[in-house]
């Protein structure tokens, strides 16, 4: 059982982060909430006073450029997919990455900004960010920037994600992974892209967070699979989504 | 407190709301109850609704959770719900609505409002969807009983209606096993009873066995063996209030409970003084505040079997969620506030969360308590041992040809039902003390809560509404003392509902076993002999621990024919979380491992498995030498095999699963995936039909002025069809059609008594009480035809046709003259019987199940492709209900084969108690299934009916583990097959 004593609803990104950095009370900023607010109904955040809601921050617009597309954070991920220049990179890869995110009734809520700035573990979208190269854009009090997703360790405090950016010049998307389940989140999941760029793997559930393929792996070591079984299958789904993109693997 | 407005179905609200309060919690104090409690975390989807904040545009509404959106999130949003879908009356319904009631789509009902709306917004984006999108469209809305295909042809059903085409019928795969099998001749009007010999008044619960016409004619229905749509189908496709929580009581408080967070524990104080001081909070109870009466929680039988090692609340905790202390409050967050500031001083005690620790010398003493009775060895943690020996097992394996070992384990899942377990208690205006429930035994509760809150039985009375699904979960005295001790403390009406964690913790699961088969044969392959040794794990306390372990003992002995046979088991308490009783009670333990011990056995002597099984399996006219040793904690019944179609089911299911791929390399290896190895395996299944000499139903059925009747019956349908099953019955018998059986049932101050749901006994032995009770009011009203309105007509030989008394001279009185006549003309009387049932046979069904899958051999990942089940459960009263149970089953068998899985920390608490870490099946990641319901007459069951509700539970694991062995040559002998683990086992080889 939730229990809240504040809810918020700013329509400046300024109010929003002054509202974040209060100190005499606990807020956290609410995307969709399809992963917060079952954290705040089961009380494992016991001690948050209330959130911030990010509907009315103009962040739910898809952007594009020559060559880029710009998703704001409080884009949904059925949004995200449903997009003809988003949903069509590398070959369709976000619209597959999407779908290990949840079934349809939590990807019509659940927002790209959610998705980057929770980075769970086994995101297979946040991998094909990672893939693609994308940009996280965060605002802070001293304004808005933007950071390789690749370099990215976690919102601070006093900034929020506003969105992400990515190029439209890979052409082949490759993806493989293991799970229980045909739907299941996966257990370790491989994204890959190929374009003029060259061609860019990340992997997930092999690490804190998902990464790209070359960094270091610490796996979670959990029921659905132990650190060396996960270490195992990143080869295996790496050699995979390399194979679908028509690359071998280095 | 703050406002929002909502438009819900176009109407608009204006709500005072709490920050964090569900988008669910306003639309259910709104009273649009449709939309339901399935989870905390998003996963169940019970809760979906269509939502958009741009009205205006007709196809922005979009699925989305109501139980993860904050009411305030939603603000200004205009939402449509299932109320919103069709007019208020029975015969307003949306094509899709139409054809979830035709299609059998709809079992419990309680993710039938959200599956609805999923595929409403679906067909307002395509007319012509495919079945992949009907998949993907309904897949984040999880229903445990249908095993969705049912739901998905209803939905593209739906869409060609609104095209404008007229779908096709409805499949259905029914065959007769003709010609071994026996079926009436249907022309002698000699009732298909397995009644006979009624006394007056119908307490008659003797069985006869009719000897059955060796010529094989069909018998002539006109509504058994029929597909008739649910009785209850369209309330719940209109999502009407119609479940435990879907109301409102001036007053009422919300409980719930403080569970321990250590696995083994003393409770040294209880400080619940900040609690009490809560504006708002009424009662805080704990072990101090409530009578220390014991007892044992399974919902069985008078008397109940031992151990009785629980009592409502103890000073002791034995699990990570066991019972701390109950609170009620005037809002579910002054609850919740409540129970946080209870202050819990806690001796932790060294736990136990295997059988072999907690019978490690200088283990842990679980129940250490002094009153607990009827504990086997509390000293060593023993809570049951059975021993059962049927003949000499060491001789015959000293005289065998071959002997053959082999061990299995199985693991602990859970029922996982949508709707959680939930009850509403209040004083009523005499009173008395009314408990609405969700329940499978709402007698068993009566009579079972009684003691523990002191009040005689008469003063109680327990209603079970609908109920969104049981699985065994629910045949358990669970919640109801908590709702009762709080409604008492405050003498208001409370509701009490466990949260999704809860029911992992703290309600029941499937008893985890180590299984030990030994076996031996003669030179011809046939068994001399078969011993199992069974070491099961009990968690905190004993319920169910001995009728689960004797079933699996009855099972795992009786499925092949054995002249010596020995069973050995001890159940064994841990730290864990309680089994209990889960579809299937021992059977899916037993028979997954020895479906494949059988299989090993074969393999090792050379012999093809399936001719291994067919020259052992118990075939007709054989008894079954344990099932006089092994009754329900008790002795039980001998028993002769009369009916099976098993060689049948086993030669259609072969055929269906195309069984002669098993020798195509073209097909097992695919070039195009060099990782890739198919394989097809095979399980035989046997279950049971009730407990024999045991379970008891009964059923009154009274005839209207118009011709209608009520039956009325203690039979408790949780969501399975028993209730349209047995109106079925009542309406062949009665010679009318099922709209004019009004039926209500599961009431202990309305209807008469029935153990309840569980034991796969409910057709049939609810079922015989119906049928008696129809046969008596059918003897009634000829008797009163011939006397009054038929004059010179003999009333033996008069029948019941069309809704009217037929003679054989050709006259006919309807029956609503008939009640008129006999209510207010003469002879004045109502028209009236009841009767009850009870069988000392239990007539097994029989089935084969068979597992197409794909294995990653670089992953470990199992893939099932297709399962067939060719199922005999002798007349399907209902085929479309029947099929349900089959394929919904499967795919619960399913999760138990691959994904399901209850884990723990080294400090015993629950690392997944969620429904999307725990993964029970979605829509569109099931595998193709066929049901194919093999009939065959069984002359003891009521038009010849057998069970089918447990046995698909029985045969997926071993038919999939079968499976993977024909694959990749790889054995596993533990569930679940979860990725990691085939991947070990094939890399050992």
């Amino acid at each position: 059982m939730a229990i809240l004593r504040e809810y918020h609803r700013p329509t400046t990104l300024d109010e929003a982060l002054a509202l974040l950095s209060r100190r005499d009370t606990r807020l956290v900023p609410l995307a969709g909430g399809t992963r917060l607010v079952g954290l705040l109904e089961t009380r494992a955040l016991p001690d948050v006073d209330g959130v911030v809601d990010l509907r009315d921050l103009a962040l739910a617009t898809i952007q594009q450029g020559p060559g880029w597309v710009q998703a704001g954070a409080m884009v949904t991920l059925s949004e995200l997919a449903a997009h003809p220049r988003a949903g069509e990179v590398a070959g369709g890869l976000l619209r597959r990455a999407v779908r290990g995110e949840g079934p349809v009734n939590l990807r019509n809520v659940a927002t790209v900004g959610g998705v980057v700035a929770a980075a769970e573990a086994d995101s297979e979208l946040y991998a094909a960010l990672l893939a693609l190269d994308a940009q996280v854009l965060f605002h802070a009090l001293d304004g808005p920037t933007a950071q390789p997703l690749a370099d990215w360790t976690g919102v601070s405090l006093g900034a929020l994600v506003t969105g992400v950016r990515f190029g439209l010049d890979a052409t082949h998307g490759g993806h493989a992974r293991v799970a229980r389940t045909p739907s299941d989140r996966p257990i370790v999941a491989a994204l890959a892209v190929a374009g003029p760029q060259g061609v860019r793997v990340a992997l997930c559930g092999v690490a804190a967070r998902p990464v790209l393929a070359g960094t270091p792996l610490d796996p979670p070591d959990d029921y659905k699979g132990s650190a060396a079984y996960r270490r195992a299958m990143a080869e295996v789904v790496h050699a995979r989504a390399l194979a679908e993109i028509g690359a071998t693997p280095a | 407190m703050m406002h929002i407005t909502l438009t819900v179905n176009g109407t608009h609200h204006s709500v005072e709301i709490h920050p964090g309060e569900l988008l669910r919690t306003t639309l259910r104090r709104l009273r649009y109850f449709s939309v339901k409690h399935g989870d905390e975390t998003g996963e169940s989807g019970a809760d979906a609704v269509l939502l958009t904040h741009t009205p205006d545009i007709a196809t922005s509404y979009r699925l989305v959770n109501s139980g993860v959106l904050l009411a305030a999130q939603a603000d200004g949003a205009s939402i449509l719900t299932v109320e919103g879908l069709s007019g208020p009356r029975d015969h307003d319904l949306h094509p899709l609505q139409e054809e979830f009631v035709a299609c059998g789509a709809i079992q419990c009902g309680y993710c039938t409002p959200a599956q609805l709306l999923a595929a409403k917004r679906l067909l307002d984006e395509t007319s012509t969807p495919s079945e992949a999108q009907v998949r993907e469209a309904i897949a984040g809305v999880l229903c445990r009983c249908t095993g969705y295909l049912k739901p998905v042809q209803a939905v593209l059903r739906a869409a060609a209606r609104l095209r404008g085409e007229e779908p096709p019928p409805l499949p259905l795969d029914v065959r007769d096993a003709l010609p071994t099998d026996e079926w009436p001749t249907g022309d002698d009007r000699e009732p298909l009873s397995p009644a006979g010999n009624d006394l007056p008044g119908g307490s008659d619960l003797r069985t006869r066995t009719r000897v059955v016409p060796a010529r094989v004619v069909a018998p002539r229905t006109a509504v058994v063996n029929k597909p008739e749509r649910k009785v209850d189908a369209v309330k719940l496709a209109k999502g009407r209030a119609v479940f435990a929580d879907d109301m409102e009581m001036p007053g009422m408080l919300y409980g719930g409970l403080l569970t321990s967070p250590h696995a083994h524990a003393r409770i040294v104080a209880i400080d619940t003084s900040k609690a009490r001081a809560l504006p708002g909070v009424h009662a805080v109870l704990t072990y101090q505040d409530v009578p220390r009466v014991v007892y044992a929680s399974g919902g069985q039988s008078y008397p109940n079997p031992p151990p009785y090692d629980q009592v409502s609340l103890d000073n002791k905790v034995r699990h990570v969620g066991d019972r701390v202390a109950i609170v009620a409050a005037e809002t579910p967050e002054i609850l919740q506030q409540a129970l946080e500031l209870i202050e819990v001083q806690y001796e932790v005690l060294p736990a136990v969360f295997t059988p072999a620790e907690a019978l490690a010398p200088g283990a842990p003493v679980i129940h250490d308590e002094p009153d607990a009775v009827g504990i086997y060895n509390a000293a060593s943690n023993i809570a049951v041992h059975l021993h059962v020996n049927h003949g000499d097992v060491d001789a015959a394996f000293a005289r065998a040809a071959h002997v053959y070992e082999s061990e299995y384990q199985v693991h602990q899942v859970q029922q996982a039902s949508i709707e959680p377990h939930v009850a509403l208690a209040w004083w009523d205006e005499d009173d008395r003390l009314v408990i609405r429930t969700s329940t499978q035994v709402p007698f068993h509760v009566r009579r079972m809560v009684a003691p523990l809150i002191g009040l005689p039985v008469r003063k109680i009375r327990v209603v079970k509404p609908r109920i969104g699904g049981g699985f065994g979960g629910k045949q358990e005295m669970l919640i109801e003392d908590l709702v009762a001790h709080l409604t008492i403390a405050t003498g208001r009406p409370v509701r009490f509902e466990y949260t999704r964690a809860q029911e992992f913790t703290s309600a029941r699961s499937r008893h985890p076993q180590t299984l030990r088969y030994r076996s031996g044969v003669d030179a011809d392959g046939k068994l001399v002999g078969m011993e199992l040794t069974i070491l099961a794990d009990a968690g905190a306390f004993g319920t169910h621990g001995l009728t689960v372990q004797m079933v699996s003992g009855f099972r795992g002995l009786s499925t092949y024919w054995l002249p010596n046979a020995r069973f050995t088991c001890d159940v064994v308490y841990t730290n864990k979380p309680t089994p209990g009783a889960f579809r299937g009670y021992g059977a899916p333990q037993a028979l997954f491992g020895l479906e494949q011990h059988m299989e090993e056995f074969a393999l090792h002597i050379g012999l093809d498995p399936v001719e291994f099984k067919r020259r052992n399996w118990v075939k007709v006219g054989q008894d079954l030498p344990m099932a006089e040793a092994m009754g329900e904690g008790r002795e039980g019944f001998a028993q002769t095999v009369r009916s099976s179609g098993l060689a049948e089911c086993v030669e259609e299911g072969a055929k269906a699963i195309g069984w002669g791929r098993r020798n195509d390399p073209a097909w097992r290896y695919d070039p195009a995936r060099p990782h890739i190895r198919r394989g097809l395996g095979m399980a035989v299944c046997m279950h049971g039909t009730g407990i024999a000499g045991l379970d008891m139903g009964a059923a009154s059925l009274k005839l209207n002025d118009d011709g209608s009747f009520n039956l009325l019956m203690g039979a408790t349908d949780l969501g399975t069809g028993s209730d349209t099953v047995l109106a079925q019955i009542a309406a062949e018998t009665l010679g009318v059609d099922l709209d004019h059986i009004i039926v209500y049932a599961s009431d202990t101050d309305f209807t008469p008594f029935d153990t309840g749901a569980y034991a796969s006994s409910t057709t049939y032995i609810s079922g015989g009480a119906v049928l008696k009770a129809a046969e008596e009011v059918q003897r009634q009203i000829c008797v009163h035809a011939a006397r009054h309105l038929l004059p010179g007509a003999e009333p033996d030989s008069l029948w019941l046709e069309e809704g009217q008394v037929k003679a054989p001279d050709g006259r006919a009185v309807t029956l609503a003259q008939v009640a008129l006549h006999a209510t207010h003309q003469a002879d004045q009387h109502q028209i009236m019987a009841t009767a009850s049932h009870m069988s000392y046979v239990s007539p097994p069904p029989f089935a084969a199940q068979y597992a197409e899958v794909e294995v990653d051999t670089q992953t470990g990942q199992v893939t099932v492709t297709k399962l067939v089940m060719a199922v005999d459960c002798g007349i399907a009263i209902n085929p479309v209900t029947a099929t349900g149970q089959v394929e919904g089953g499967m795919v619960q068998a399913l999760g138990y084969a691959v994904c399901e899985e209850m884990v723990y920390d080294a400090a015993g608490r629950l690392v997944n108690p969620r429904l999307g870490d725990y993964r029970i099946f979605a829509a569109d990641e099931v595998p193709e299934l066929q049901a194919i319901l093999v009939q065959t007459y069984e002359p003891t069951g009521p038009y010849g009916a057998k069970a089918i509700a447990e046995i698909p539970m029985d045969g997926v694991a071993p038919a999939v583990a079968n499976a993977i062995y024909d694959a990749t040559g790889v054995r596993l002998r533990r569930l679940p097959f979860t990725p990691e683990r085939v991947w070990a086992a094939l890399q050992a080889g």
